[in-house]
């Protein structure tokens, strides 16, 4: 009998190359000396652009990789740690279920059961590991169809605090911890409403608001271990001060009835130009750690065709209360930038990932700092064009693969 | 035109245990290998594919048959009725079928793909060998492949260690 250890090692290289999901690299080294000797790091490799049915695409092949092995009983087998490997290459999500956030190489994904009913759920799309968010459904679980979470942002591990926006009125911005509980903002939702992105840096939330405003939220532990915001204060600009609002009308809480009235306006604002609204450009922020400081980008799409015009960054200067622009370049950064989750990455880790770049996944563009220019990834825009069409470009998300984790 | 059908050349394999194959120069040249040796003139009467039994180039041959351009093998009338998105449909079916093989023969045509340098065959052998990493345990995988896991006990401890996220 022919034994693969004895393959030529150039042709356990070429079969190496072709190995999409990480796990299988992993397993693939764990095989013998001669098959681990053959291993090279994948220099090419990108994080992933995650579709809200769970289709994975990497910017550069353009191939969406959609698997369907993801299993129906999904929502039986939570809470385990998953060794089944057809769970690594799930990619397909089963038709109720919409993926909803992601974090590192985490997804949040949102479980529709019946018309008013939700189960929340992470997946770690590498690992395999899936848990379940109980607190989540019995605060949120019960909601009208109008309702949607907008980013799921973990502080570090699944089990430490979760932090969440979402499109009502009442409850923007959400805390959670694993086996500990909610927290709903109530009467603080007001001055919440105006935040459009979050972040952690190190252990503290801040957000940013339309008018640059930078907000710091004060994160406090309950005696049940519930992560509460206890306050807010504005570090940059001076529109957020939670003393302005009154209390928020209690009539609104009801999360199962939602009008359009009810929902936090989208995040983007059309330019101004001579006091006249143009609604062929919008400018977008982004609120980002990279490397212990914290960087807004502030950028212009160009609608409806959808390709950015121009990015500049910022990092807050906290002592000066201001943003400071970024000239110097990111240390050897690169951003990826997605509604649902952004990341700065090392391009130390991939030979793909340019250094004082700015990823985007919506449109699929970069912005390079050094000559101020926006270039298009890959070249096959059209088919691929086609094809992003028919998603709705803002749902797609950044989704890293162990190796470009730091 | 006209002339295609009649015209086309025709190239001779040959392999090891003395079978010939009597081949269209297009299919022959769906391997970069051969096409190389076409090109430089080195193939005048027949070619030897060295390593490679007549069982194996048999269906190296049957693959590369299928996957030669269809405009002349069928004439340009196929391509202009048959929808692109679906003729990589049925050959993505015919690839599955193709590659219901036993290890042993799988294992040759891993290696003749990448002899003759055929991108296409090498691509589906080499996703079959991932899907079977995919698909078991690492147990599984080693007696699949009849491969012998020379680690030391402490050497795999330390290798399931750094990627303990995939041995979760």
């Amino acid at each position: 009998m022919a034994a693969w250890s004895e393959l030529p090692e150039d042709l356990l290289a070429l079969v190496f190359a072709r190995i999409f999901f990480p796990v299988d690299r992993a397993c693939f080294q764990a095989v013998c000396r001669s098959w681990r000797s053959a291993a090279r790091p994948p220099a090419r490799q990108l994080p992933w652009i995650v579709f809200p049915n769970g289709g994975v695409m990497t910017p550069f092949d353009r191939v969406v990789h959609r698997i369907a092995s993801y299993p129906k009983a999904i929502t039986s087998c939570v809470g385990m740690a998953l060794a089944v490997r057809a769970w690594h290459r799930f990619v397909s999500l089963p038709k109720t279920t919409t993926c909803i956030g992601s974090t590192d190489g985490w997804i949040a994904i949102d479980d529709r059961v019946g018309k008013m009913y939700r189960n929340y759920l992470l997946h770690n799309m590498f690992s395999g590991t899936t848990l379940s968010l109980p607190e989540l459904d019995a605060a949120i679980g019960h909601v009208s169809k109008l309702f949607n979470i907008r980013k799921v942002l973990l502080r570090s591990t699944p089990d430490d605090v979760i932090a969440l926006m979402t499109n009502h009125r009442s409850c923007p911005i959400i805390l959670t911890r694993l086996g500990k509980g909610v927290w709903l903002p109530k009467s603080y939702a007001a001055p919440l409403v105006s935040i459009i992105d979050v972040a952690f840096l190190g252990d503290r939330l801040y957000g940013v608001t339309k008018d640059e405003d930078l907000v710091f939220l004060d994160i406090a532990f309950n005696y049940s271990g519930v992560p509460i915001v206890t306050g807010g204060k504005c570090v940059i600009g001076e529109g957020f001060d939670h003393d302005d609002y009154d209390d928020h009308d209690t009539e609104d809480d009801d999360l199962t009835k939602m009008t359009k009235k009810d929902m936090v306006p989208q995040g983007f604002r059309y330019i101004d130009v001579d006091g006249s609204l143009k609604n062929d450009i919008k400018t977008m922020w982004y609120l980002i750690e990279s490397r212990g400081k914290l960087l807004m980008v502030r950028r212009q799409v160009v609608t409806p065709f959808e390709f950015t015009h121009t990015v500049e960054v910022f990092e807050a200067d906290m002592k000066a209360a201001m943003w400071v622009p970024v000239e110097a370049g990111l240390e050897d950064r690169a951003l990826f930038i997605s509604r649902r989750f952004s990341k700065s990455v090392s391009a130390a880790f991939s030979t793909a990932i340019q250094k004082d770049a700015v990823y985007f996944a919506d449109t699929e563009d970069v912005f390079d700092m050094r000559s101020q220019t926006v270039s298009a990834q890959g070249n096959d825009l059209d088919s691929y064009n086609a094809y992003l069409r028919s998603w709705n470009s803002r749902q797609l998300m950044w989704v890293f693969p162990p190796e470009l984790v730091a | 035109m006209a002339t295609r059908e009649a015209g086309k050349k025709m190239i001779m394999l040959k392999s090891p245990d003395g079978m010939e194959f009597e081949v269209e120069e297009a299919v022959a040249m769906e391997s970069q290998t051969i096409r190389k040796m076409i090109e430089d003139d080195c193939a005048d009467t027949a070619i030897l594919i060295p390593n490679i039994n007549s069982k194996i180039l048999s269906r190296v041959i049957e693959y590369c048959n299928k996957h030669v351009p269809t405009t002349g093998a069928t004439g340009a009338a196929a391509s202009d009725t048959v929808a692109p998105a679906a003729l990589a449909e049925d050959l993505k079916i015919w690839d599955a079928e193709f590659i219901k093989v036993n290890r042993a023969t799988r294992f040759d045509l891993i290696q003749a793909a990448s002899y003759l340098n055929i991108k296409g065959l090498l691509d589906l052998t080499s996703q079959t060998t991932i899907d079977t990493i995919s698909d078991n345990s690492l147990e599984e995988i080693r007696s699949f492949l009849s491969t012998k896991n020379d680690y030391l006990p402490e050497e795999e401890q330390t290798i399931r260690r750094e990627n303990q996220w995939a041995f979760q």
